[in-house]
């Protein structure tokens, strides 16, 4: 609406200059015939009257154009008019125009896409009343950090008792296998207090959201979805409130659909589901945790059990400073009262607009954010430097109007003005493009599907208010800095050579020439350094898939997952349709070995650790050290294929009836003992009062977290002598994996109908790939900005070299006369083109070194020097530069002598 | 010209096309003989200028015009003072005289040696 009445309110204005400019002409009019009939008066003769009444009055159009000034519309006017001038002039030029469209437009897309995720994950506003107001008050661990989740014992204490907030909530991140009528699908969600969604101030679009009453014991179990569920699972069904859902086994009713910008709360958003906090039991918690021993039947009871985010609304009169003093003391009290879980536990409280992500992720996604900002940012650059040179170029060709209009009196800082108008015209346009190419690449990337199974995430990016503003911005900015050298170059006045024509031949060879120079040389300076990053974090994320130095053959373990808790099997159950899958795959062909793990290698979301403690080094005063471990069947190492270096792996005959007894890598042995003496060492998990374990073997380091990770520390423990539920079953295949990994589906399924799989026979590259991902965006994104980068670059080198074919051609073509044979001419040409490459490449190798060294140091397994890259980027500059020589070389080749001497 | 008719001082436009509008209604030629007139004839007004002034004048609100016809039947636009003009003529004619008679104070002072 506002824009709408400020563009009527111009247009207006505009139609009124028409009219106070014809207003101005009559009252000019009305003064000369005055002064003229005065001067008759006076006795002088009709033409002396009419001169001197001129002379008194001074110039009529200067006097207009006085007025149109002192209107203060002066500004808008001519900004209108050079804007129409532009637009014809573009017209006039299409080769140039879409040129220059094209280099922005590809650019300023990327750029419009990228900010509009990045602002819509970490900076945009959060969907909530009031968000300034919200914190999150987090649990501070020496060694979890000070981001670490909360129980609901504390919750509920913190909440009765402080003393800061309006109000408090809770909220946890979770998965569940839903099913909606014979759909079954793996949902994500959120488990909330009953007072989530008032507390947040989020709106239904149908039916209610959870209440406080929802939350009680012995409350019906009900649930809110997402208007994004709503519209998959239920076909947008009008009559979804009341209608059934089930959630593991669990019948639930739907009582409303949230607001469809409402997609939970960070640190972990994303989410389709709501159930009260109190049936959290039914879903699986799919945030991070943190375990302390403590009583209790379940994880509400247990108050050492943390997996879940509180949230508060600070009061009006209260800061941040002051709640954290109040919830400190709060939970010092819990500290003293609970020593078991809570001793040197404190508060650490954010404001909630601080804390996007979990801060685990938030490090490398903001600064992940910005390196990709910062690329696209650069290839930018990179178009407006190719904009300014072609219009350096073009300005050659327009020497002669604008030397006319400077010799008939325009003022250089009204033709810079137009000029400049002129290019942000054509930013405008690139942008306008850029912004519809943005707009369809992200809902193109919305209608992927998350390449994680066991997250199905969903994400929707719209180029929203921001993004536009932003991309405007761009434009403004873009039109500025390519415009202002072009335009400055071509107004600085120098009358006699613009008006005589050949001055613009003679200096071709001067300055301006020089600008063009340093431009193509800028931008291979700033490609190079893009492509070898493109090609590095290419080749680690190959070389992770690709099983390098993982410790086992990725492409020949198959990982099936599934979680039978969601599908309400007690744990009797579950083991033993996992004992009994295991037989059958087991004896499946093309099936060399098979074992149980709680946990694929690799898999970045099961990763988790535990306290360590090493009896002999450690006493009962000591925390341990946070550790990973797993918990796996017999022939588990066999499965893998990693090699025992000490002792032996488990056995059938480890049972919870015989000692408990443990398998340690080799990164873990060398940590407290060394490989040959590790064996027979005693270590404990948790707490001192736990069950002691026995190594009874040392395994060869493997990779279980990152491909790329340094050797890790991992503790093997026996499946049959730890409580665990369900798992992964790994199988070591020969031949085919996606036939055996469908024959296995096929078994289980025949087992079990309505299982879910995480994992559905992916090989554990296929799951390396996933903790690649990271890596294999950051890649592409740099790739794409690279090749774009070059692209450009390409452009302007051929430019750069047709223009110096074209300026030199009498000269080229007299030489040729005199005898000189076209190769010779050619060497001529090139070499003017030659040290612009050579400079540009060889800056550009210097930062690309720079820049290859932070990234090692930022991304592990990233090999600075990595020959493979750099000659492939060398290859490609040179292959490329050359190709922007074809076409001048040729039209030297072709010089047609008569009509190159004749041309001037 | 002659030699003896000074430029109107800068800054002193806007001041005396107040003034003179403060008498009555009038048009732009009109508005320029009357105050060449008032001022003996001293003050030569670049006529040209006039204009731009007055559109300044109208923008601030000082001053506003309508089309109206003249004694001798002709069309023209005629300017006239609005409430907020008459004010800032009051302003500027006390700054003005402030500024004439320190100067006059100095100029005084310099030239009595007593």
């Amino acid at each position: 609406m506002n824009l709408l009445a400020s563009v009527v309110a111009r247009a207006r204005s505009l139609f009124r200059r028409g009219r106070e400019d014809a207003e101005t002409e009559d009252e000019l009019r009305f003064h000369l015939e005055m002064e003229t009939e005065k001067n008759l008066r006076a006795g002088m003769a009709p033409r002396e009257a009419r001169r001197r009444a001129h002379v008194r009055l001074g110039g009529v159009g200067a006097i207009r154009e006085g007025v149109r000034d002192a209107r203060g519309w002066r500004r808008l006017e001519d900004l209108v008019r050079d804007a129409g001038y532009g637009l014809r002039g573009l017209r006039r030029n299409p080769g140039f125009t879409i040129a220059a469209v094209v280099s922005l437009a590809i650019p300023i897309c990327f750029n419009t896409a990228v900010f509009a995720i990045v602002d819509s994950v970490l900076f945009g506003p959060l969907p909530v009343v009031r968000p300034a107001q919200l914190v999150d008050v987090y649990t501070s661990h020496p060694q979890f950090g000070q981001h670490a989740p909360s129980s609901y014992p504390d919750y509920l204490d913190l909440r009765s008792e402080h003393d800061v907030f309006t109000d408090m909530a809770a909220h946890s991140p979770m998965r569940a296998v839903v099913r909606v009528d014979d759909d079954v699908d793996l949902v994500m969600g959120e488990a909330v207090t009953g007072n989530y969604f008032q507390f947040l101030g989020v709106q239904p679009v149908l039916g209610r959201l959870l209440a406080p009453d929802d939350d009680r014991p012995g409350a019906a179990r009900v649930a809110v979805i997402s208007a994004g569920l709503w519209a998959g699972a239920f076909g947008r069904d009008p009559a979804v409130v009341g209608r059934d859902l089930h959630i593991g086994s669990q019948p639930y009713v739907v009582i409303g659909v949230a607001s469809p910008d409402f997609y939970g709360m960070p640190p972990v958003p994303g989410g389709d589901l709501w159930i009260p906090i109190t049936r959290v039991d039914d879903v699986t918690p799919a945030g991070p945790s943190m375990n302390m021993p403590s009583p209790g039947a379940t994880r509400l009871e247990r108050r050492g059990q943390r997996w879940m985010f509180i949230k508060g609304r600070l009061r009006g009169d209260v800061g941040l400073a002051q709640a954290d003093a109040n919830l400190d003391s709060l939970m010092a009290g819990l500290a003293a009262a609970f020593p078991d879980s809570n001793e040197s536990l404190q508060v650490s409280l954010t404001l909630t607009d601080d804390v996007r992500l979990e801060p685990s992720a938030a490090g490398p996604a903001y600064g992940g954010a910005a390196a990709v900002m910062f690329m696209v940012g650069v290839v930018l650059l990179v178009a407006c430097a190719n904009v300014t040179g072609m219009l350096l170029a073009r300005a050659a060709s327009r020497r002669r109007e604008i030397g006319v209009r400077l010799a008939i009196g325009a003022s250089r800082p009204r033709l810079v003005q137009q000029l400049l108008t002129e290019t942000l015209v054509l930013s405008s346009v690139g942008a306008a493009a850029g912004l519809a190419l943005a707009w369809g690449m992200l809902r193109v990337m919305g209608a992927v599907e998350s390449p994680i199974r066991s997250l199905p995430y969903t994400f929707e990016f719209v180029v929203d208010g921001r993004a536009v503003l932003f991309t405007a911005a761009l434009a403004a900015g873009a039109g500025v800095l390519a415009g202002l050298v072009p335009a400055l170059d071509a107004t600085r006045p120098n009358l006699v050579r613009d008006l005589n024509g050949a001055g613009a031949v003679a200096r071709a060879g001067g300055r301006r020439w020089f600008v063009r120079d340093g431009l193509v040389a800028a931008q291979l300076a700033v490609t190079v350094p893009l492509l070898v990053l493109a090609g590095l974090l290419g080749r680690s994320a190959l070389a992770a898939t690709a099983g390098v130095s993982l410790g086992f053959d990725p492409g020949r373990v198959l990982a099936v997952g599934t979680d039978l808790e969601m599908n309400g099997y007690d744990p009797e159950r579950e083991e033993r349709f996992m004992r009994d899958a295991l037989e059958r795959v087991r004896s499946m062909p093309g099936v060399t070995a098979a074992a149980l793990t709680s946990r694929a290698p690799l898999d970045v979301i099961s990763y988790g650790t535990a306290p360590l403690l090493v009896s002999g080094l450690h006493g009962p005063a000591d925390r341990g050290v946070l550790t990973p471990r797993v918990a796996v069947s017999p022939d588990y190492f066999e499965t893998l294929g990693v090699p025992l270096l000490q002792g032996r792996g488990f056995t059938a005959a480890d049972t919870s009836e015989t000692p408990l007894v443990a398998v340690v890598s080799e990164a873990l042995a060398d940590r407290y003992w060394s490989v040959e003496t590790a064996v027979g060492q005693r270590l404990r998990f948790g707490d001192w009062d736990g069950p002691e374990y026995e190594i009874v073997g040392v395994s060869a380091d493997y990779k279980v977290r990152f491909p790329t990770e340094e050797a890790s520390p991992y503790v093997h423990s026996a499946r049959s002598q730890v409580a665990v539920r369900g798992g992964v079953l790994l199988a070591r295949i020969e031949g085919d994996a996606g036939a055996v990994a469908g024959d296995i589906r096929r078994e289980l399924r025949r087992m079990e109908p309505d299982l879910f799989f995480f994992f559905q026979g992916d090989t554990l590259r296929e799951i390396a790939g996933v903790a690649m991902l990271p890596f294999r965006i950051a890649a592409s994104v740099s790739g794409a900005a690279g090749i774009v980068a070059m692209l450009l670059g390409a452009v302007g080198l051929y430019g750069v070299i047709a223009y110096v074919v074209a300026r030199r051609t009498r000269e080229l073509a007299i030489r040729s006369v005199l005898g000189a044979h076209s190769g010779s001419l050619l060497r001529l040409v090139l070499a003017s083109g030659a040290w612009v490459i050579a400079v540009g490449a060889g800056v550009g190798a210097a930062l690309a070194a720079l820049v290859a060294r932070l990234a090692a140091q930022v991304m592990p397994g990233v090999a600075p020097g990595d020959p493979l890259v750099w000659a492939g980027v060398l290859l490609l500059i040179v292959g490329v530069t050359a190709a922007a020589h074809v076409e001048p070389a040729r039209r030297i080749l072709r010089l047609d002598l008569t009509r190159a001497l004749h041309a001037e | 010209m002659t030699a003896d008719r000074s430029d109107v001082l800068q800054g002193t436009l806007e001041l005396l096309v107040l003034r003179t509008l403060a008498l009555e209604p009038m048009h732009g030629w009109g508005l320029a003989q009357r105050i060449e007139t008032m001022s003996g004839e001293v003050f030569a007004i670049q006529q040209g200028t006039l204009y731009p002034a007055l559109q300044r004048m109208k923008r601030k609100g000082w001053v506003q015009s309508e089309w109206r016809v003249t004694e001798n039947n002709r069309r023209a636009r005629y300017y006239f003072l609005t409430d907020l003009g008459r004010r800032q003529l009051a302003a500027e004619r006390e700054e003005w005289e402030r500024t004439v008679n320190a100067v006059n104070g100095v100029l005084n002072w310099a030239g009595g040696t007593k």
